[in-house]
Parts: C-alpha cells; structure tokens; sequence
C-alpha cells in the first residue's frame, strides 16, 4: 500500500495504522521517532488518530 | 419543565467542545413537501473499539439528549469490536458490547471490518443478541439467515419523518474488508461507491437519506462529490478514526466523524421546512469517562470488568522464565505457530515481562508479556532480505539481537562492536539459502520501523500477537521449558 505523509510517499504493508506509516516516515528520513509521535492531520485539516486505518495513496500531514 | 431544560443546557453547554453550523439551507428535488417544520436528532459514534469504561457517560449523555429530543437515534458507523480483553476475551467474545449497545437503546450499527474479529459463528451469535440492526450493502453473506446483515434500513419516526440509512464498508486491494481472511468465509464483497449508488432510490421512500459507513473519511468525500446533488443528506462515517470539529460539507452533503474508543459522540440535527429546505447542524460532544454517568450502566460495566475469565489459568508453564529471551523465545514461537510461517521474529523491545514464574499462565500475563496491540505482519523474504533486516534491527534496537524462531542467527562483531556480519542458520544449523524465498512473521512495530531492501511490502492478518499468543497457549496447554535455549550467537 502507498501513503503519503507530508510530501513523502511511503510503501507499507497492507493493514498499516496511522502509528505504522509515521514511524516509517521518519525511520525513511533517518531521524529519531519522537515520543509520543507527533499530531497527524488528513488533506481537510482533520486530526485524525494514531489508531486510525488507511487506505491506497491516502494523504496525511505532520505537525 | 423550563427549570429542567435551563439547567440540562447548562450541562449540555460544557459538552460541547464545538459547534459546526453549517446552515446550509435548501430545496430538494426529490423531498416530500411536509406542512410542518420537523426535527431530526441523532446521536452518532464510531471505532468504539470495545471501550466499554466509556459507556456509562454515553448513556448519560444519551439520556440526556433524549429527554430534550424524544426522537433520537442513536447508531454506530462500525468497528464496535476489538480492543479491549475483557470484551474480546469473554466466553462469547464481543457480548460485552452487544449488551451494553443493547442497554443503551441503540438504534443501527454499520458493520466495521472489526465486526468481523470475533469469527463467524460468534459473529452470527451477536448479530441474533443484538437488538438493532446491523448494515451494510457492499457484504454479502451467502447465509443471510444466520448473518441478518441487510443494506439498508428505513427508521419511521413519530414526527412523521421517514429515515433511510444505507451503509458501506471499506474494502482493501485484497478485494475483502480489513480482517483476518478466516474471519470472512462466507462472505462476498462489492465495490463500495458502485454499491452506495445503488440504493439512491431509496431518496423516494424517505425524508432524510443518510450514509452510514465504515469506509474512512477522504474515502467518504469521494463518495459525497460522485452523488447526484441533493438527493443524500449526511454521511456519518467511520475507519480512519478522523476528529471532525470543523464544518464539513461536501456537494451539500454534511460529513461527520467523531475521532475513536468514544472520546467523543457527534450530535447531529436537522430541521426540515414546509418547503422541503432543511437546516444541518453537527456538535462534537466530549465523552470520555469525566462527568455524570448512568449508574446502572457504570453497574454492567463493573460486572464485565471484575471478569474472572483473565485471571483463569489458559496454559501451565512447566519450569520458571527467568529472562526476557525466554519469554521472547516462548512469544514468538507462538508467533510462528498461528501465523504458519516457517520462520517469526521479535524485537528484544517486545518482550515487557523480565519473569514468568512456574505454573498457571493467565490471560492477563499475555497482556503483561505483550502490551502494544501490535498485530502480525506476514511477508515473504528472501535469505538476503532476511539477513539485511537482521542487519538493520541490531543497529537500531542499540546491538540487541532479534528473538527468531524457526532459525537461528550468529552475528560477528569487530573490536569496537560494530557489527561485521550475521549469519542465518536453519534450527539444525545448516546455513540458510540466501536466495530461497521463506514465509515470515514479524509484529507491526518491526514492520514499520526497520528499514531495509525487500520485495514484499507485507500483509497484516488482522490478529494482533497478544490474541494470537493466548490461541496458542490455550491449544498446547503446557508450555515446556526454555532453559538454557539458545538461539542467539554474538562473537566479538
């Protein structure tokens, strides 16, 4: 599955939470994951929770 | 009666975290002309996932709102399932909250992918103890008699107002909703925006068409702007467990969300004018567990949670864990043996029990060893990739080796420890093929966090390794010794 976080397009398993596609978006930049991750938000401006499940090529923004 | 009302706004005031007035004021083509303005309220949640501790303040706030609005619906947008042991660890898992959903008078429930945890003969088992009705037009069980699972469902109100609700689900590129493929024998899926069009027929037997799904909400947008304008109302979703506090109306259709685990409900209300014209308005509710709350659900809930069934022995262990690498040794073998690959791998990070002593092994021990809800990812790897995970999961967990089952590893050193090389050896210590394709298991926080060449981007099987771990442990009933096991080679 691909997902997108800020500008960076992510491949990640099938099944991937919210959590799994932030954690792999910083271990792809090689930074440090923060604790507790960071707030995540959808292409509207929603918050949307790190529990959440995502769908193909869907779009999230870090703040 | 006004002395009541004040002081219920009062209350009902300090819920409200915000307001979304939409206002949206129009004329349908397709409404019945009505000679009075009616009202339609309707409390919303989803991804309750199982959070029953939340429950005695929804019904608080649910009776609440009935006492002001005699006409509220109460419905869920899916995923009422999974998430909590003493629900999913019950003798008939998920009866929890079937009988608190019950005991609040819900009204519908879309079917979430969750729905599904429990497997179908449970499943069947709640959908018959369940007083309301669950829906959802894009599942189609062949036993439609035990699985009652209908597409739609029109509500009469005693105002007059007819409500159609319709659902869909959201479905993966499997062609199946998110669940463990055992879980769905039996059922058959359909596109879900190809599937939502076929019931806006329905716009001419009901007052307010409304889409309850489980299909997350950008998906839920593309559903909003490929509908005819003004034949659909609203669309109360769920899935991508979005906090909509913010006005959300797409091609005039308004879209709510309220966040999961019942930290908030959507307070929803429509007005619908002589004219056919009607007003929408959404408020996002707090819930959570602070405040007033039903006593006699605080009582059910005290019930299910004082559940003698976690502290019930579900296996024996037949000699003391004295180490993390033993219990880690014991996880992920069970890891192995659910998943059915020949090899599993555990990150020394999760194992966070350091002594598992002889003797009885409970539910709650599981959840002890293994607290993350991390769920197994499948993959299929080759030597080399293995070996490159291996690599890069000594780096990053700090030089702690990974937990393997169905191999076993040597990692080189150099003076200053840094890592020269691992070797992957079979369980009879045969070096492993490198370029051989092998099934693999491994938890999602590994999934997600080593980073390193492979092929396969991986599937979850929906079944997290805690649940997994206890179906194991209950089928082997004595778990036999890890004394002295070693896996694990590391030579400086």
């Amino acid at each position: 599955m691909n997902v997108l976080i800020n500008k960076t397009s992510l491949k990640i398993f099938e099944g991937a939470r919210v959590a799994d596609a932030i954690r792999l978006y910083y271990r792809q930049h090689k930074k440090a994951i923060p604790k507790p991750l960071p707030s995540v938000y959808d292409i509207h401006g929603n918050h949307v929770n790190h529990d959440g499940s995502l769908h193909e090529n869907i779009h999230l923004y870090l703040k | 009666m006004n002395k009541f009302r004040f002081a219920f706004f009062g209350a009902l005031l300090s819920l409200v975290i915000l307001t979304i007035s939409c206002g949206t004021s129009r004329k349908t083509g397709y409404s019945t002309q009505i000679p009075e303005t009616k009202t339609l309220s309707i409390l919303a949640v989803n991804d309750m996932h199982a959070n029953i501790d939340q429950f005695p303040r929804l019904a608080f706030i649910a009776d609440s709102l009935r006492n002001l609005y005699p006409n509220l619906l109460l419905v869920s947008a899916g995923d009422n399932q999974t998430g909590n042991p003493v629900n999913d660890q019950f003798p008939e898992r998920g009866m929890p909250m079937i009988e608190l959903m019950n005991a609040l008078h819900f009204n519908l429930s879309a079917m979430g992918n969750h729905e599904f945890d429990p497997k179908p003969n449970a499943l069947a088992f709640l959908l018959k103890n369940a007083d309301f009705d669950f829906i959802s037009a894009n599942i189609h069980p062949k036993d439609t008699i035990n699985f009652p699972i209908k597409p739609y469902r029109l509500v009469h109100l005693p105002n007059g107002l007819t409500i159609g609700f319709v659902s869909v689900i959201e479905i993966n590129q499997r062609g199946i909703p998110d669940s463990h493929p055992d879980n769905l024998t039996g059922f058959s899926f359909s596109n879900p925006i190809s599937t939502a069009n076929q019931y806006l027929f329905l716009k001419d037997s009901c007052d307010v068409l409304i889409y309850l799904t489980h299909y997350g909400y950008e998906n839920d947008v593309k559903l909003a702007l490929q509908f005819p304008q003004d034949v659909v109302d609203l669309i109360i979703g769920g899935h991508s467990h979005t906090k909509i506090d913010t006005e959300q109306i797409h091609n005039h259709i308004l879209i709510t969300q309220a966040e999961s685990r019942l930290k908030y409900a959507t307070l929803i209300q429509m007005k619908i004018l002589p004219d056919g014209s009607r007003t929408k308005t959404a408020q996002l509710l707090t819930v959570g567990n602070k405040g007033q709350v039903n006593e006699e659900i605080a009582k059910m809930v005290d019930k299910f949670n004082d559940n003698p069934r976690l502290n019930t022995p579900i296996a024996e262990a037949t000699d003391d864990f004295s180490n993390r690498e033993e219990i880690g040794f014991l996880m992920v073998d069970a890891m192995r043996a659910s998943s059915q690959t020949e090899i599993a791998l555990l990150n020394p990070g999760g194992v966070r029990l350091a002594y598992l002593p002889k003797g009885p092994v409970t539910v709650k021990d599981v959840y002890l060893m293994d607290p993350f809800g991390n769920e197994t990812i499948l993959y299929r790897l080759t030597g080399h990739e293995l070996k490159s995970l291996l690599t890069n999961a000594f780096r990053f967990d700090d030089y702690g080796a990974i937990i393997p089952s169905g191999m076993r590893t040597r990692y080189h050193l150099d003076q200053k420890g840094e890592l020269i090389n691992v070797e992957l050896y079979t369980d009879e210590g045969i070096p492993m093929e490198l370029n051989r394709l092998y099934s693999v298991a491994m938890n999602s926080y590994m999934a997600s966090v080593y980073v390193y060449e492979h092929e396969d981007p991986g599937a979850s099987n929906y079944t997290t390794t805690a649940v997994s771990m206890i179906e194991f442990l209950r089928k082997i009933g004595k778990i036999p010794s890890y004394r002295d096991q070693q896996r694990v080679e590391i030579i400086k």
